[in-house]
């Protein structure tokens, strides 16, 4: 219901619309594309559809986080009059982005047909665990940050500064192929970095990725997002004190 | 344990809120303070109180502006944690600490509706199932598809008092929430007030309004400076509350 209300007053009155949601990735892809496709990569023939699905999973990420984080803030004046489980406000925050996701990735499907990249369902499920564990991630990080926001008002910056970073610590406008092997493993410091590179492999090259560095990323992914949910449990308490 | 017909059991509970002498909710300010020490002031909203209330009981509490009053119904519906004490709850709470929690200018009055249903705990279906009775109690039924921001002040009080009012659980928290809009539907206010007591509701009633709390509680606390001055018949707890000068009509 909450995340209802947000997604009517989001859009509500913009006859535009659902295409604000097409709009912002898009257009970034586009200025980004033409930089670096005629610049840098020409010779690499599927460097478009590479480089609109690591902006998609990307903008997933970083809209998830920032709402997430954002959320238990925005509804200090219902949180402040009413017991409502803090999770459930920092999930229906996150509600809206997943949609938005959901919405680029048809256009990322139309461009994958476009391009004669047609992935099986192998490839489709893999892709699915990896957009799982972005979103995972996504909410694990919210769980730390929603509580650790209202104690500290300037956690938005530095998150604000840090995605900037990941971002470019990410390889979305360039193939980690690109940079060399002990900068790599560097950037797989990056939990983006994996995710994007592996959905990279499997939708497009239509390939098999590195299955012990996926479970490793499971194996550490799983004790953080409980660790996460036990962090949000023990710093409900006191929370609303603060806001 | 708890006894069946005890709706709320509160026991030694006391609450601080710690007052700092120079706020530092930044990481940066604590580093630039990382030296100095953290000063604070210690306000006791709250101090040892305890009290049982019984199902369909209508229980006022009482106190000057700053007594706690408002803190202690916070902890009762949950949203602050008490520093010490326990607290025991038998039923569902339907928190009213305001009206129209949640309502939002950019909706309309149907959407508000089923908004602040949600919030007060209510399912689709069963706003679904209320929502005529809530719009024809408020009597807005031309005006239930304009935006709320068009209301008027009395129309906004009265379609949140028709979706709090349907919106009753076992137990009411009410905060300074009784009456609202014209003399025509403050006495409707009353009227459904009436009906809840008779319904066997158990609520829980702060307000600064006298006659109300004489008129329909069983029992009164009288919180002075966050600690039970006096719990029992609201006569001799107003009487406390307002001086012996308290005569009653």
């Amino acid at each position: 219901m909450l995340a209802k209300t947000d997604l009517k007053m989001r859009y509500q009155g913009s006859w535009l619309g659902i295409i604000w949601i097409f709009l912002k990735p898009l257009s970034i892809f586009l200025v980004l594309n033409f930089v670096f496709s005629h610049l840098f990569f020409k010779d690499n023939p599927n460097y478009s559809i590479r480089l609109l699905l690591g902006l998609i999973l990307w903008f997933f990420f970083s809209e998830t986080t920032t709402v997430g984080m954002n959320s238990l803030i925005s509804k200090a004046n219902i949180l402040k009059k009413i017991f409502i489980p803090k999770w459930i406000i920092i999930i229906s925050a996150t509600v809206h982005s997943a949609l938005a996701f959901f919405f680029n990735l048809i256009i990322l499907f139309l461009f994958l047909f476009a391009y004669h990249i047609y992935p099986d369902m192998i490839d489709i499920s893999l892709f699915l665990l990896y957009i799982i564990l972005i979103y995972g991630i996504s909410l694990a990080f919210s769980f730390f940050a929603a509580p650790l926001y209202v104690r500290l008002r300037d956690v938005n910056q530095i998150w604000e500064v840090l995605l900037n970073v990941l971002f470019y610590a990410s390889p979305i406008i360039y193939p980690i192929s690109a940079v060399p092997p002990d900068v790599q493993s560097i950037l797989y410091v990056n939990p983006m970095t994996l995710l994007i590179e592996h959905s990279k492999v499997v939708l497009i090259d239509s390939a098999v990725p590195r299955f012990d560095h996926l479970l490793i990323f499971i194996a550490i992914f799983i004790p953080i997002f409980f660790a996460s949910i036990w962090y949000l449990k023990k710093s409900s308490k006191n929370l609303i004190e603060n806001m | 344990m708890i006894n069946n017909d005890i709706a709320i059991k509160v026991e030694h509970v006391s609450k601080s809120f710690r007052i700092p002498q120079q706020r530092r909710n930044s990481i940066r300010e604590r580093i630039l303070s990382f030296s100095k020490k953290m000063s604070y002031e210690t306000f006791n909203a709250l101090e040892d109180v305890s009290f049982e209330i019984k199902k369909g009981e209508f229980f006022s509490i009482i106190g000057r502006n700053g007594s706690g009053k408002s803190t202690l119904l916070k902890i009762l519906a949950g949203i602050y944690t008490p520093d010490q004490g326990s607290i025991t709850i038998n039923g569902e709470i339907s928190p009213f600490l305001e009206l129209g929690v949640g309502f939002n200018p950019e909706l309309s009055g149907k959407d508000n509706i089923y908004l602040n249903g949600t919030l007060l705990g209510l399912t689709k279906k069963e706003i679904d199932k209320k929502y005529h009775q809530i719009v024809e109690f408020s009597e807005l039924e031309r005006f239930i598809n304009l935006k709320v921001k068009n209301y008027s002040s009395g129309m906004h009080v009265r379609l949140a008092f028709s979706v709090a009012i349907h919106a009753n659980k076992e137990i009411l928290l009410m905060d300074e929430v009784l009456a609202v809009g014209d003399a025509n539907f403050q006495v409707k206010c009353y009227q459904v007030f009436e009906d809840l007591i008779k319904a066997g509701k158990t609520i829980i009633f702060v307000s600064h309004d006298q006659s109300s709390v004489e008129k329909y509680s069983n029992r009164v606390l009288y919180l002075e400076s966050g600690k039970p001055a006096f719990i029992g018949g609201p006569n001799e707890a107003l009487s406390q509350y307002l001086g012996p000068d308290f005569i009653k009509e």
